[in-house]
């Protein structure tokens, strides 16, 4: 780990104003916002809600957070950002680099994250509900451990510039998005065949989802690892491996690529 | 990392040469032909060295190999004896990129820290360090903490070669290091290059402007299509005669002045071009050829109103070389 490479993309990533009102509107106005509302009128948190204090929250706090720390510096787009000839012109290995901006990337996302959750809990502890310490402690871990394996997959496929990758990397992403959000009860209405057709493509949708999901994003249920550890030792093993995959490709290809003008 | 731990790293042996390059063969992927063609350079420690060439000739990817940024298909490089992308090399090397991108929300101040600490310098030299930097390049005080999305192109050259002085090199590959500057930062660069050199520092350097490279280089190598067409010492040879135009009142020694000039310049070795009334020109080698020429001419009663030198060598030898190989 690098300690200037760490405290500069920390810089980056909280003095962009505009990277700051993305983080704040969406992590933290329309959530609190909408905690609020259901707590106010006795409703029920809604999918949406879910969602952005979940692991899509994560990822949409990272990937503003990602494109401006590792993006701009990967594609050399010339929207301003570091330039990757330069910093590997210094004396610092390929791997210092990738796995600092991760380490600073998954703290900064998944701290995000927390505190959202954790400001969120505690409106609805506000307004009578009964959350444990473990739960909330599940809460805050299982964010860092999101932000870790999203922010992994996404600087991976930032810095590998295989365009087949990327169109795959990406297409796994939406799709994992897209189960994320579509809601189970979505039925298109105007006669049996459409309705039918309706399901079965959200049936499809949902499972496909969930195989990628799986398979690029594996979920640990952080209070199930704690109430019953032995049950979620497959669920854990599954997220590791997952991880070691990301950062050992991502170390590799930022190893093997020439950066440099005119190359890829 | 202080100074005595890169000494252990990397030793400044004098009789080292500071680039070693063999036989080197590069070609980009996708692409049929090659951008180096077996090129091999030496460059030795103190030296300024020159590369010019027409644009595609491959001077950047040189740099980009040197820098071990580019791996070269077949062929060594060798800098300071150790291979271009070993971690000490990079400790010990400097440069300023063709195109840079910088981080606009940074301060100058700030761009140079990020660059003192990713060249693992003493972090107590630091503030110490990034100011002399800034001082270096002449950068207005008033900016230095001013964000970077605010400085113009110029500017921002300036703070490319402060970031190359930051990590105190003992290699400094400079990338077309005139780009976007006005005047007065043409003639930093070439005092800053000129500075180094007496610190005892070895330079590259790449530019298309060829009175710059004859100012500064003692050496270079005029690379067309991958290869190095030749290289010439600036000090000696063709590239270093030059022309004297030295103009004086109309003669008042009367029809002796045809055989006074050419006393004098025979007594310098000089040549003698041509000799009218009020001025003559003269083919001199050196500068001190040139003086001699000039004392010999006041001595001989020549009053001597003003001397301009004529170069435009390099560009003659760039343009014959560009015919050369037009013509294979």
């Amino acid at each position: 780990m690098n300690s200037t490479i760490i405290r500069f993309t920390a810089m980056s990533a909280c003095l962009d104003p505009m990277k700051l009102l993305y983080v704040i509107l969406l992590g933290f106005v329309m959530p609190i916002g909408m905690k609020v509302a259901s707590m106010l009128h006795g409703a029920s948190d809604s999918q949406t809600f879910e969602m952005l204090t979940g692991k899509v929250g994560v990822a949409f706090v990272l990937m503003v957070l990602c494109l401006g720390l590792a993006g701009n510096t990967a594609t050399q787009s010339g929207r301003g950002g570091e330039y990757l000839p330069l910093i590997f012109t210094r004396p610092i290995t390929r791997c210092e680099y990738v796995l600092s901006k991760w380490i600073t990337i998954t703290l900064i996302g998944g701290g995000f994250a927390a505190l959202q959750n954790l400001v969120v809990a505690g409106i609805g502890m506000h307004f009578g509900e009964t959350i444990t310490a473990q739960a909330i402690l599940s809460m805050v871990l299982e964010r860092f451990m999101d932000a870790a394996l999203i922010s992994a997959a996404m600087i991976l496929t930032m810095l590998n510039r295989n365009p087949a990758f990327q169109i795959v990397a990406v297409l796994s992403f939406y799709i994992w998005l897209a189960g994320q959000t579509i809601p189970p009860v979505s039925v298109a209405t105007g006669g049996k065949a459409l309705e039918d057709l309706s399901i079965e493509t959200t049936k499809f949708m949902l499972n496909l989802s969930q195989y990628i999901a799986d398979f690029i994003l594996p979920t640990v249920n952080v209070y199930d690892l704690i109430s019953n550890p032995v049950t979620a030792a497959g669920a854990l093993i599954a997220y590791l491996s997952a991880l070691a995959v990301y950062l050992l490709f991502a170390v590799g290809v930022t190893n093997k690529r020439e950066f440099f003008y005119g190359t890829n | 990392m202080s100074q005595d731990n890169v000494d252990t790293i990397c030793p400044a042996n004098p009789a080292q040469l500071a680039v070693q390059v063999a036989d080197l063969v590069k070609t980009y992927p996708g692409s049929d032909v090659a951008a180096l063609s077996g090129i091999s350079l030496s460059v030795e420690q103190g030296e300024i060295f020159g590369l010019i060439g027409p644009n595609g000739a491959g001077k950047t990817t040189l740099i980009g190999c040197l820098l071990g940024l580019l791996r070269p298909d077949s062929g060594a490089v060798k800098i300071f004896g150790k291979p271009a992308d070993c971690l000490a090399v990079r400790q010990v090397t400097g440069y300023v990129p063709e195109r840079s991108d910088f981080e606009y929300w940074m301060t100058a101040r700030q761009f140079l820290q990020y660059h003192h600490g990713l060249a693992k310098r003493d972090r107590k030299d630091r503030e110490r360090e990034v100011t002399e930097a800034l001082e270096a390049v002449e950068l207005a005080k008033s900016v230095w903490n001013r964000r970077l999305k605010t400085y113009s192109r110029g500017m921002l050259q300036r703070l490319n070669i402060a970031q190359m002085l930051i990590g105190k090199p003992r290699l400094a590959l400079l990338d077309e290091p005139t780009l976007g500057l006005d005047p007065t930062g043409v003639t930093l660069v070439r005092n800053l290059v000129k500075k180094m050199q007496d610190e005892g520092m070895t330079a590259i350097v790449n530019s298309h402007q060829l009175d710059e490279v004859e100012r500064v280089c003692d050496r270079v190598a005029f690379i067309k299509q991958g290869k190095i067409a030749s290289v010439e010492n600036l000090h000696s040879g063709a590239v270093s005669d030059y022309h004297l135009l030295i103009r004086w009142p109309e003669s008042q020694l009367n029809g002796s002045l045809n055989s006074v000039v050419a006393q004098a310049a025979k007594d310098a070795s000089a040549g003698v071009d041509e000799c009218h009334h009020e001025w003559g020109r003269f083919a001199v080698k050196n500068n001190k050829m040139a003086t001699q020429l000039i004392r010999n001419l006041v001595q001989q009663g020549l009053p001597i109103e003003e001397v301009v030198p004529e170069r435009a060598k390099l560009e003659e030898l760039f343009s014959a070389s560009q015919r050369e190989g037009e013509g294979q």
